[in-house]
């Protein structure tokens, strides 16, 4: 057999090297997230079904926080308010049907109702009340389920102008 | 290929597997673990809101389901990984269930959540207050959210 000269060899053994670095990266994340999923949880504490429901609301809770405050900041920057429905309220959407936790149903409900009044007061910064009407009209149902005293277009204007403000910068804040 | 080459690949992919596995598990252990500390952390906060706003522009009925949800919730949580911003929730909870159960002229509800909204106020390292000082405390608290 005729000898390879060392700079193939070489090759050979970084290429091997690297694909070997790569299949082991990969299952050790795996392993990572095995042990993550079955980690045990602290003794005399919660009973499997009780671990298992937090875990999912933890992880309802992460997305419903992510999503809402995505939402209300793209709705009240118009650089992120291109399109007619923000995507991220459609997630939010999503979320109310598929939450695995019925107890979280009404903090979605919440979440959902106020990303649409900030998208309707972004609609009717951008003059499009056509819009805005339809958002407002979407909120109010939620906001009633959810037993508001008080779910007016006026009261949920300025409840969506509450929550804009929180994410936009004050006067003589640089951006 | 000779025995020569066999050991030198044998030895790149023994060592790259062992090198990819560890790294790839320190990444993802890493990234787990913050990804869970910020469901842990952050859990709290969005149930805060949720309460809040219910105790404040929600019917009493509404408003109570609400706020004994998020205790529940909350308090399971604790159970699962103790921490100060669920604690700190937990207290204004509480408080805010009261306030409620004041307001219907139930004495001895109220004094029963207040002397759980003591509990995790002690948990939570802090002093201990008079039922008048808590309510009177929540109240101020909320007076403050109304207005800012």
């Amino acid at each position: 057999m005729p000898r390879k000269p060392i700079g193939v060899w070489s090759s050979i053994a970084l290429v091997i090297l690297c694909l070997g670095f790569w299949a082991g990266w990969k299952v050790g994340e795996r392993i990572a997230v095995y042990a993550y999923k079955h980690r045990t949880p602290p003794p005399d504490s919660l009973s499997p079904s009780e671990a298992a429901q937090i875990d999912s609301a933890l992880s309802e809770l992460y997305q419903i926080q992510i999503f809402a405050a995505y939402s209300e900041i793209s709705s009240g920057d118009s650089r992120l308010r291109k399109q007619p429905s923000p995507k991220t309220i459609r997630v939010l959407e999503k979320l109310r049907k598929t939450g695995k936790v019925q107890e979280l149903q009404p903090v979605v409900d919440l979440n959902l109702a106020y990303g649409y009044a900030a998208a309707a007061v972004g609609m009717e910064e951008d003059g499009n009340t056509q819009a805005a009407s339809t958002y407002l009209r979407s909120a109010q149902p939620l906001f009633q389920s959810l037993g508001w005293k008080d779910y007016s277009d006026e009261a949920l204007r300025s409840l969506g102008e509450e929550e804009l403000a929180t994410w936009r910068p004050r006067p003589g804040e640089a951006r | 290929m000779t025995i020569a080459a066999k050991i030198i690949y044998l030895t790149a992919l023994t060592m790259g597997l062992a090198a990819g596995a560890f790294l790839g598990f320190r990444n993802a252990h890493e990234v787990l673990g913050a990804l869970e500390e910020a469901k842990v952390s952050t859990a709290p906060l969005t149930l805060g809101k949720y309460g809040a706003a219910e105790y404040r522009y929600a019917d009493s009925a509404h408003a109570q389901t609400a706020l004994k949800m998020c205790a529940d919730l909350l308090e399971k949580m604790q159970k699962r990984a103790p921490e100060k911003t669920g604690m700190a929730e937990l207290v204004v909870v509480y408080r805010r269930l009261a306030l409620l159960a004041d307001a219907s002229n139930d004495a001895a509800e109220s004094q029963a959540y207040l002397a759980k909204a003591r509990y995790w106020l002690k948990a939570s390292g802090e002093r201990d207050f008079t039922d008048e000082e808590m309510k009177e405390g929540q109240r101020a608290l909320d007076k403050r959210t109304t207005e800012f």
